[in-house]
């Protein structure tokens, strides 16, 4: 069974096609989106999605979040004992997605189509595919967020579109895709992004609009600074969501029985956040060039992500197009539900029979060469195309290079990703040595072919017709790729570590949010919290599942009540 | 080239320029493979394709075999490749198309339910260079306010967009916010670049700054900058704007480059050459303004290189050798606008000579000597050291500086003098080994004129601008008896430039077949091609003379001249009025497109002369 997943920086999704659409898979919570979040629990045990996002003001060491952001790089953090890293934390959320699968279909889930940002790079990429192997998954395919929601709108109605636009403000990144379809076939015309813009970061303008105002008096300065942080930011994460319905709202933290707390306005969160509103053009520019499509002949504007639910970016992107995006996806679902499409493709699933996706290569791949500078002497250092970017996937293009110097005995050709005139700027995916006969410079021309195909996997092919040598190099890691025993090991390492068992987690989720409110909360409040959580502690040592599940309906409720809807 | 015949090979189907059934062609294919399984069949439909619907686009409403058949027309056979391979293109006899077709192919008709956006752009950038001042073209009054529709007026409630499909909201065309705008731009245009073309390189005077940031402020306040196409448009003008009116446009530099975030894009490949340039232009302001600072590390190295050569001969006291080079290897990679600031007597002074080739190593330690000297003595009697006041130049680089003097000189080496020329003429695309390889008689020829220049004395300068003239009209020559395949290349360039510059305006457009200029947001969109096809021109010319028609005039077949007033949607009486120039600058120029149009449509035997002789 294969089915589709979104790996989002703040909430994840899993999705199946059967019976002729896509639907998502609910976990055991019953929720249909589970926050990317990974915590230790006091007796160190993991804990995965809800219960351990909920965790994280009160245990801030003991919780990560966000570590999409960090995939493709070495950094760890520390949790507890252990140090995991972002493919290891994303492993453990794509575990918990499989056994929600396994569970709610009933039989084993062995492949998966997971997401990534279009604007990802080859480095990212392949962590994110390492972390579907440490979850035990065989990665079918890695699919483009935008183009997946693409898929989900245009299976919604099998017509023919003019081009469309899918804007995609997740929690992290930001795309841009600008897709076609016609007889069943969506072809992707051009993508664009950046890795650094989401819904975090107008988290961020409103803490620096409220930070100032609620401590006058400095006090918070004593608050240990992970603490602080993560108390702010989920403080700002609840302002902006109820500044989407209201002209201001409060901003509020509780820390160490004082409550700090103010009113940010629609006005100032917008001024704040205007540069973030102004980096929005960019990709959108971009692909419309790289497309060469006039923004008249658009036809839609598709918003996907939760971060487009914001007035802010709406009203953004109403001017920036000069008309009214649309709504036809469920900007949390979307890319989830077009993942689960792609599965269905790759099991070759009968209602998808007339259906074919062709995606775009959105970074320029190239090498370094030099350029004389008109002095004598030469630039090196410079960045020479070979695919450039939005080429359709799989593609293949050559190149010729010569030698620069007399009687050169080798060429270096070093393989780079990315859009800046010198190399120093751009990703390194590789290294060719090739050796050549001495002659002239100039004389020895050396062709240069870059094959890329749909899974992402670039090939390079040097050929010196002079001396007929021809060297081949596949781009599959910078560093070693891990061996399949160290993967194996990992998995098992993973896989060793102690979790509640899942009918557990829905009570595990229930308390750890309690205890997240009872920190939140002072004086009145937070007695009738505690006594609440007494009187479910005493329902859960009966140990009989008829008393446990309306005690935690009940206590549910109660939270629901204090601390309003439990967002996701 | 036998990729044309297989294009349709490949795609399965007839030619035929119905753009659904090349795509349902596509489709077809595409689904009856695994992509993955089999990248290069893939490669190969796509790339059919794409040529496929390039050329429906450049020839619209051309019906099928199966229409021509019923209109009792023979169809041609598929012309057999021959060696030229140039007449591999299988056409299909256009039968005339249906004027109705024409107008519904060509004309903008919006889909049902919406209304289109319509966004004037801002007045092109319209001065030239090196020419005289064009006289305003009389009639359509379109010259401040072109632009798809002219703003036309629309109902000004925005339309609910939300949940119906196909209505989009219209952002309300103000005509008289529009006209207001233009009124700016073409204020600023006049305060930057007063005179048509020739660019003014004196700095702005207090007042005249003043009344450019106040311009400023009312174009950046303009609210249609919110939507992204106005916005391109804008950011595009300013650019070549301020680009090309370097030092009059230092003061609006910092703001152009905060506005439109152009910053951002440093580095990137695809940086479009004016942004470019205004982004350097501001670097080299700012650093200019650092470096005068006295805390500046460099600071004392550049009060060292700016020293006017008459205030002494030798190097200050007191200066590090090392800060020098770094400051002219900075200046000389990163600002290289200032390195015109330096006095070359002290940049010599301080430099380190390169290795030259040539002897006389033994006259060196003399010569020096001899300099020494001469600076005891300056020294001696110089009177006080005085700063004079320094301003950022004009944008004369060093290269340029050299350039220039380079040109002064009379000619001296055939292969570098003869290789400038090629540059010239064509953009950098020629070189002496293309024409060693390709067309040896006309290098040969090229050598010969250098050889008279040589004995003559001429300057280089006059011998670069004789044989670009030269050059120029060969390849004019050329193209009039060339295959069919150059010479519908040239007339499809010329085409191009035509629609484009319609596009940015009619009256310009009709100026252009008087002799004026393309505006050169237009010229340097196609220059890459035109010096292509110089190139190729020049490749195949056999030097041949043939004189050009007398007065310009061609005959054109009756068929042609009816498809053609077809396309314009003019009567042939129109027609032949406004080719004769007896018309609206607007007609003659959209008799001319469809004139070019109708040409290229023609099968190579019969559209060879026409094109030729266009």
């Amino acid at each position: 069974m294969i089915v589709g997943i979104d790996l989002g920086t703040t909430n994840s999704a899993v999705g199946i096609w059967r019976d002729g659409r896509s639907e998502l898979i609910p976990n055991a919570l019953g929720d249909l989106l589970t926050p990317s979040a990974v915590g230790i629990g006091d007796k160190g045990e993991v804990l995965v999605g809800m219960a351990a996002r909920d965790r994280q003001s009160t245990h801030p060491q003991l919780t990560a979040t966000a570590f999409k952001r960090w995939i493709g790089t070495r950094e760890t953090v520390r949790l507890g004992k252990k140090s995991f890293d972002a493919e290891e934390l994303s492993a453990l959320v794509l575990a918990s997605l499989k056994s929600d699968a396994e569970a709610f279909l009933g039989e084993p889930v062995t492949g998966a189509v997971i997401t990534v940002p279009a604007y990802f790079n080859d480095r990212q990429r392949k962590a994110t595919r390492r972390a579907g192997e440490l979850a035990g998954l065989t990665v079918e395919r890695l699919v483009n967020e935008p183009t997946a929601a693409a898929l989900a709108y245009g299976l919604q109605t099998r017509d023919e579109h003019e081009p469309f636009l899918v804007f995609d403000l997740g929690g992290g990144t930001f795309d841009v895709s600008i897709v076609e379809m016609f007889d069943g076939i969506i072809e992707v015309r051009a993508s664009a992004g950046d890795n650094r813009l989401g819904g975090e970061d107008f988290n961020e303008a409103i803490v620096e609009v409220a930070r100032p105002r609620i401590d006058p008096a400095g006090k918070l300065g004593k608050a240990d600074p992970m603490v602080l942080r993560e108390l702010l930011r989920a403080a700002a994460e609840r302002c902006r969501r109820a500044l989407s319905e209201a002209e201001s709202a409060p901003f509020s933290i509780t820390w160490k029985d004082g409550e700090y707390a103010t009113e940010v306005s629609a006005s100032e969160f917008e001024a704040q956040a205007e540069p973030l509103l102004a980096r929005l053009r960019d990709p959108v520019l971009r692909s419309l060039r790289d497309s060469d499509i006039k923004v008249e002949t658009l036809s839609e504007v598709i918003l996907v992500g939760g971060a487009t639910r914001m007035p802010i970016v709406r009203r953004t992107i109403t001017r920036m197009f000069g008309r009214f995006p649309n709504n036809a996806v469920h900007p949390d679902h979307a890319v989830a539900l077009g993942a689960a499409v792609q599965a269905g493709l790759k099991a070759k699933d009968a209602d998808l029979d007339e259906i074919r996706l062709t995606d775009v290569c959105p970074f320029t791949l190239g090498v370094d060469h030099a350029v004389p500078d008109g002095r004598g002497g030469f630039r090196t250092g410079l960045f020479s195309p070979i695919i450039e970017r939005n080429t359709p996937i799989p593609t293949s293009r050559v190149n010729y290079y010569y030698t620069l110097q007399d009687n050169q005995r080798q060429v270096n050709f070093n393989v780079y990703q990315g859009e800046a005139r010198e190399v120093k700027s751009n990703v390194k995916l590789g290294t060719l040595n090739v050796p050549v006969p001495p002659k002239p410079a100039g004389d020895v021309v050396i062709e240069c072919r870059f094959s890329y195909d749909t899974s992402g996997l670039l090939e390079v092919d040097v050929k010196v017709p002079a001396s007929g040598l021809e060297r081949n190099l596949v781009i599959l890691d910078e560093e070693e790729a891990p061996s399949a025993e160290e993967v194996a090991a990992r998995r098992a390492v993973l896989a060793g570590m102690k979790r509640h068992p899942r009918d557990e987690s829905a009570n595990v989720a229930v308390l750890t949010r309690a205890a997240r409110c009872y920190e939140s909360f002072t004086g009145e409040r937070r007695d009738w919290i505690g006594q609440g959580l007494a009187q479910f502690e005493a329902a859960l040592a009966t140990q009989d599942p008829r008393v446990i599940e309306p005690a935690r309906e009940q206590f549910t409720q109660f939270l629901n009540e204090i601390e309003g809807e439990r967002y996701l | 080239m036998s990729r044309h015949r297989d294009i349709w090979a490949v795609l399965g189907i007839a030619r035929t320029s119905n753009v659904a059934d090349i795509r349902g062609a596509y489709a077809r294919q595409l689904r009856s493979f695994d992509v993955d399984a089999d990248p290069q069949r893939f490669m190969t439909l796509r790339d059919a394709r794409d040529a496929a619907l390039r050329i429906a686009r450049q020839q619209p409403a051309l019906e099928t075999d199966a229409l021509s058949a019923d209109q009792g027309e023979t169809p041609t056979e598929d012309v057999p490749q021959d060696a030229e391979g140039a007449e591999s293109l299988a056409f299909a006899p256009p039968p005339l198309p249906d004027a109705a077709q024409i107008t519904a192919h060509l004309g903008e008709q919006p889909r049902e339910g919406t209304v289109s956006v319509v966004v004037p752009p801002p007045p092109e950038a319209d001065y030239r260079r090196d020419a005289a001042p064009v006289a305003a073209p009389a009639g359509d009054g379109a010259a401040t306010l072109p632009g798809p529709g002219g703003g036309a007026h629309l109902e000004p409630a925005i339309l609910d967009g939300g949940d119906q499909r196909g209505t989009i909201a219209v952002a309300v065309p103000d005509v008289a916010l529009a006209a207001q705008m233009d009124q700016h731009y073409d204020a600023v245009r006049r305060l930057l670049a007063p005179h048509y073309g020739a660019p003014d390189e004196r700095y702005l005077g207090a007042d005249e700054e003043v009344l450019l940031a106040g311009h400023l402020d009312a174009l950046l306040a303009d609210p249609r900058l919110e939507q992204i196409a106005f916005r391109e448009r804008a950011g595009a003008w300013f650019a070549e704007m301020a680009a090309n009116s370097v030092p009059r446009s230092d003061s609006i530099v910092e703001r152009l480059v905060a506005t439109f975030g152009w910053a951002a894009d440093r580095g990137r490949i695809d940086q479009p050459r004016d942004v470019a340039r205004v982004l350097a232009r501001r670097d080299s302001l700012v650093f200019f303004r650092l470096v005068q600072e006295k805390k500046h590390p460099l600071n004392a190295a550049w009060r060292e290189l700016v020293k006017p050569a008459s205030a002494g001969s030798r190097r200050s006291f007191g200066v590090n050798r090392g800060d020098v080079q770094r400051l002219l290897k900075v200046v000389r990679e990163n600002f290289p606008d200032l390195e015109s600031c330096f006095d070359w007597y002290r940049v010599s002074l301080w430099e380190t000579p390169g290795r030259v080739g040539r002897g006389g190593g033994a006259w060196r330690p003399a010569y020096f000597g001899l300099i020494l000297l001469l600076g005891v003595l300056r020294a001696a009697f110089s009177g006080s050291d005085h700063s004079p006041p320094v301003t950022v130049p004009t944008p004369m680089s060093s290269a340029a500086i050299t350039a220039v003097m380079e040109r002064q000189r009379k000619v001296n080496d055939p292969v570098s003098d003869i290789a400038m020329a090629l540059r010239d003429a064509t953009g950098g695309m020629l070189t002496n080994d293309d024409l060693r390889k390709d067309n040896p008689k006309l290098g040969a020829e090229l050598m010969t004129a250098w050889r008279e220049a040589h004995d003559r004395g001429d300057a280089l300068t006059d011998f670069l601008a004789r044989t670009r003239r030269d050059l120029i009209r060969r390849a004019n020559v050329s193209l009039r008896h060339a295959p069919w395949q150059l010479a519908a290349e040239s007339r499809q360039l010329e085409l191009d430039q035509f629609e484009a510059t319609r596009q940015q305006s009619p009256a310009l457009c009709g100026a252009l077949m008087d002799g004026g200029r393309m505006p050169p947001i237009v010229a340097t969109r196609f220059a890459d091609r035109e010096n292509a096809l110089i190139r190729h021109a020049l490749l195949e010319s056999d030097g041949a003379g043939g004189a050009a028609p007398a007065g310009g005039k061609f005959n054109v077949p009756g068929a042609v001249m009816k498809d053609a007033a077809a396309r314009a949607a003019l009567s042939h009486d129109d027609l032949v009025a406004a080719l004769n120039r007896r018309s609206t600058p607007a007609r003659t120029c959209d008799a001319r497109i469809a004139l070019l149009q109708a040409a290229l449509a023609l099968p190579p035997k019969d559209g060879l002369k026409l094109l030729r002789e266009m």
